[in-house]
């Protein structure tokens, strides 16, 4: 209960003109940095901090964070559209967003995201206020071993988004972990394949792969049906709500989402990917008829996309309460803390109290906000489907290329973009689903460091993994769902791994 | 609705080129060689460019721009500052050594991450220590030797060295020839301790860990542990390096409780390319001693706990040096 005179009295703070203010700026500015392909959550804060300087402490975090989560809204909405990612947590969402957006149902597919991201984002704010600093002691029984072994069940998991071909999946998903290879080795120092480039020495940058593989390679794959034959009839934009039907199974995506990203997003350092999978493959193991996920399931959005921001509220936990950044924009956003002299950490709820719960406050109303703004804007968003494709081409290549320019002003990474995107061409015209690869890939470099970290822990002995109680209960679910799918194939009921188009 | 979806596209890529501009500051290479002529030269006369390799909000960043506005002070005109990040700080810096040495370059350098881009044959890398012209050390951060708050193993350095000399210890690391690597192999190595390391990303990392029970020891930094030492979560057992730690003044020297030579290695300081003219050079010293004894920067930089350093010219390079020969004496254990 003290909590909630606490939680009034942030709201006192956050409502106060000028700080609603910069919440609505931060995170106005948060959605179009999401929009833009390449500009992610972190580059959108760090590049304000600096601007943040002159304003009140609370103001400036308040402004920053409205950034953080308004651009977790805006990344959304490239994946749907342009099938591009942002950034690595929206890269679930292009596989059911995009086929819908075809097939005129943006607006929906963006309304209920928007929807979804709202709930998601309330329910881990208020898990904040209400049970913050117990469970964030509790998530740190997380150390390498667990992080591994949730890792090891994402891999399993990705073969819910195989495609038709498990073989080429399979090929994919190997391609991609050895992608993961180029750069530093986690234990000796050893830089591995960057023939003699600097930029690769802490590996090929996600950003620039995701948007070369993922959008430049549809817009090549595109450019080339539109000279083959006549130019596919732009859809139709039909409403800005789901279905009828779609409702039930979508808030109830929506609600296993919002807690699935909440816990998860205690846990300091997993990669953001994590929810969002577990999310996709919990909703298609539910799912009535598992076999239209690929194609336009609306709830393999919802879930991955409240996932995702629920996962992002949880994660200011750990930073609020043990000063513990769990992601590089929480880290950003613990600089900006630091530069304004406060120390996040168990003593911050004590000592400056009004700054906590005004930022706490600040997020309820950033994220109603973000919902008012972004249900009438879904609509007008979806039109860009309508936009014939010879006039969207040279724009998306323009924004494409800028957009990866600027992650840190270097035409090497434009080139690797450009590279990527021609790969995932040849890939798709081969039949290889595109989702593997990328998804092994950010998981594949993580997957490395802890597993050698555990092993470091464990003088390098293999079954101490299962003699820890939650590392050993997360890799024997992984090992017993691998058993059940080996077996309902060989009794020849394939898994059904859908034919996901990407 | 055309036009309406033409607007917005204009908005966005405005935003983008705004994103860029800031980003990219003055990225133009300069070509100008007109300053050679000896003393009295005219300079500065534009903004100046200063290469930050790390992303902004870290550690390395929020030390830089505590110093920029001082330094902008002292010669009258703006100091630009530019991340570049990648390369464990190398894609920076080796931007940095093959600019233009016109006194518009100039870089934030941190140590052992520059020793480490050389001395580790893998990176194949052209540059050496010779690459960079030194201007002056900013400060030297403080290596903690911390372990968790209710620890009954060990509460004091002794007890834990004489743990660690019977029992393998794991202990937090940012990496193969991070500061906190270092450190710890040079305890190993004069101590006869078992300590090894967990690598990973460094600091956040490290505490989360140790809070966790992962690991058993961690060598931090003050600035990001000072809240969890102030509440007890955290015990600090040890100062690395030989002088106590004015924030901590009850810790002992690592070095002054065993005959030792162990030392706190993470330095940060200010470089340009090879070949400025030395007229250059010392108006830059000069603004440099200035703002860096600007008694606000002082209190700045005491908030991230950490003080001015502060060495010059021919000390610094000794300074250096006397470091690099130090971790070059460790080289196997690193594998190079």
């Amino acid at each position: 209960m003290e909590a909630f005179s606490y939680l009034l009295q942030g709201f006192e703070t956050a409502l106060t003109w000028q700080n609603l203010l910069f919440c609505g700026i931060g995170v106005m500015f948060g959605m179009f940095v999401g929009v833009l392909p390449g500009l992610g959550p972190a580059a959108g804060t760090a590049l304000l901090l600096p601007l943040t300087f002159t304003l009140e402490p609370v103001t400036a975090i308040i402004m920053l964070a409205g950034i953080y989560y308004g651009s977790m809204y805006g990344g959304t909405i490239t994946s749907v559209l342009i099938n591009t990612p942002g950034e690595a947590s929206s890269v679930i969402t292009c596989l059911d967003g995009y086929p819908l957006a075809k097939k005129g149902r943006a607006g929906a597919v963006l309304g209920i995201a928007a929807i979804g991201s709202f709930i998601g984002g309330i329910v881990s704010i208020t898990g904040l206020v209400l049970m913050g600093p117990i469970i964030a002691r509790q998530a740190l029984k997380f150390g390498p071993p667990e992080y591994f072994a949730l890792l090891v069940l994402g891999l399993t998991l990705l073969v819910a988004l195989m495609g038709a071909s498990l073989l080429k999946g399979l090929i994919g998903a190997l391609f991609g972990l050895s992608l993961a290879f180029v750069g530093q080795d986690p234990s000796s120092g050893f830089i591995r394949f960057n023939f003699g480039e600097t930029y690769l020495t802490n590996g090929i940058e996600f950003i620039t792969m995701a948007m070369g593989l993922f959008g430049l390679s549809e817009l090549f794959f595109n450019a080339e049906k539109s000279f083959r034959e006549k130019a596919e009839e732009p859809p139709k934009v039909k409403g800005l709500l789901p279905n009828k039907d779609e409702w039930g199974p979508s808030m109830k995506a929506i609600g296993r989402g919002s807690i699935l990203g909440f816990f998860l997003g205690l846990i300091p350092g997993l990669n953001s990917v994590i929810p969002t999978i577990l999310s996709y493959s919990l909703e298609k193991k539910l799912s009535k008829d598992p076999s239209r996920f690929g194609k336009g399931a609306m709830e393999g959005v919802a879930g991955p996309e409240t996932a995702n921001n629920a996962y992002s509220g949880g994660a200011l936990i750990p930073l609020f309460t043990l000063g513990i950044p769990t992601s590089p924009t929480i880290a950003i956003l613990l600089g900006a803390f630091i530069m304004h002299g406060l120390t996040p950490g168990p003593t911050l709820f004590q000592t400056n109290p009004t700054v906590v719960w005004g930022i706490v406050a600040s997020m309820f109303i950033g994220n109603a906000i973000l919902l008012i703004m972004n249900w009438p804007l879904a609509g007008m968003w979806a039109k860009i489907t309508m936009v014939p494709f010879k006039v969207l081409l040279p724009i998306i290549l323009m924004v494409t290329i800028l957009g990866t320019f600027s992650i840190r002003n270097s035409l090497f990474d434009v080139g690797v973009m450009i590279f990527f995107g021609i790969l995932g061409y040849f890939l798709k015209k081969a039949g290889f689903p595109l989702a593997p690869i990328i998804l092994t890939f950010v998981l594949g470099s993580l997957l490395e460091t802890t597993l050698i970290q555990s092993l470091t822990m464990f003088e390098g002995e293999f079954s101490k993994f299962f003699t820890r109680p939650i590392s050993g209960t997360i890799l024997s679910i992984a090992i017993i769902s691998i058993l059940f799918s080996i077996i309902s194939s060989i009794r020849g009921k394939r898994i059904s791994t859908g034919d996901v188009e990407m | 609705m055309k036009k309406k979806f033409m607007s917005i596209l204009l908005v966005l890529l405005s935003v983008i080129l705004i994103a860029g501009c800031a980003q990219g500051g003055s990225n133009t290479t300069e070509k100008t060689t007109g300053n050679k002529e000896a003393k009295g030269v005219d300079w500065p006369t534009k903004p100046i460019k200063f290469i930050v390799p790390f992303a902004p909000g870290g550690g390395t960043d929020l030390a830089a721009r505590t110093l920029q506005p001082y330094l902008e002070k002292e010669l009258g005109v703006s100091v630009v500052i530019e991340n570049k990040t990648g390369g464990g700080g190398w894609v920076g810096w080796g931007d940095l050594a093959t600019s233009q040495p016109d006194g518009y370059t100039l870089g934030y350098l941190v140590f052992p991450n520059i020793f480490t881009g050389y001395l580790n044959p893998t990176a194949n890398r052209q540059e050496t220590f010779d690459s960079f012209e030194y201007l002056m050390s900013h400060h030297v951060d403080s290596g903690l030797l911390v372990v968790r708050g209710d620890e009954s193993r060990f509460s004091t350095i002794e007890e834990f060295i004489d743990y660690a000399k019977k029992n393998d210890i794991a202990g937090s690391s940012g990496g193969v020839g991070s500061s906190p690597h270092f450190a710890g192999v040079q305890i190993n190595d004069q101590l006869g301790t078992n300590i090894r390391f967990v690598h990973g990303n460094g600091g956040a990392e490290a505490i989360a860990q140790l809070l966790g029970g992962h690991i058993d020891v961690g060598f931090l930094d003050y600035s990001s542990s000072r809240d969890l030492i102030k509440t007890g979560e955290l015990k600090v057992i040890a100062v690395l390096g030989s002088d106590r730690f004015s924030k901590l003044p009850d810790v002992p020297a690592i070095n002054e409780v065993f005959d030792t030579d162990i030392q706190k290695l993470l330095s940060r300081g200010i470089a340009a390319p090879k070949g400025v003219d030395p007229a250059i050079l010392e108006k830059l010293n000069g603004a440099l001693e200035k703002a860096m004894n600007n008694p606000e920067h002082i209190e700045k930089l005491a908030e991230l706990g950490v003080e001015v350093h502060g060495l010059q010219g021919k000390e610094y390079i000794d300074f250096l040096k006397e470091q690099e020969a130090s971790m070059i004496e460790l080289k196997e254990v690193f594998g190079w």
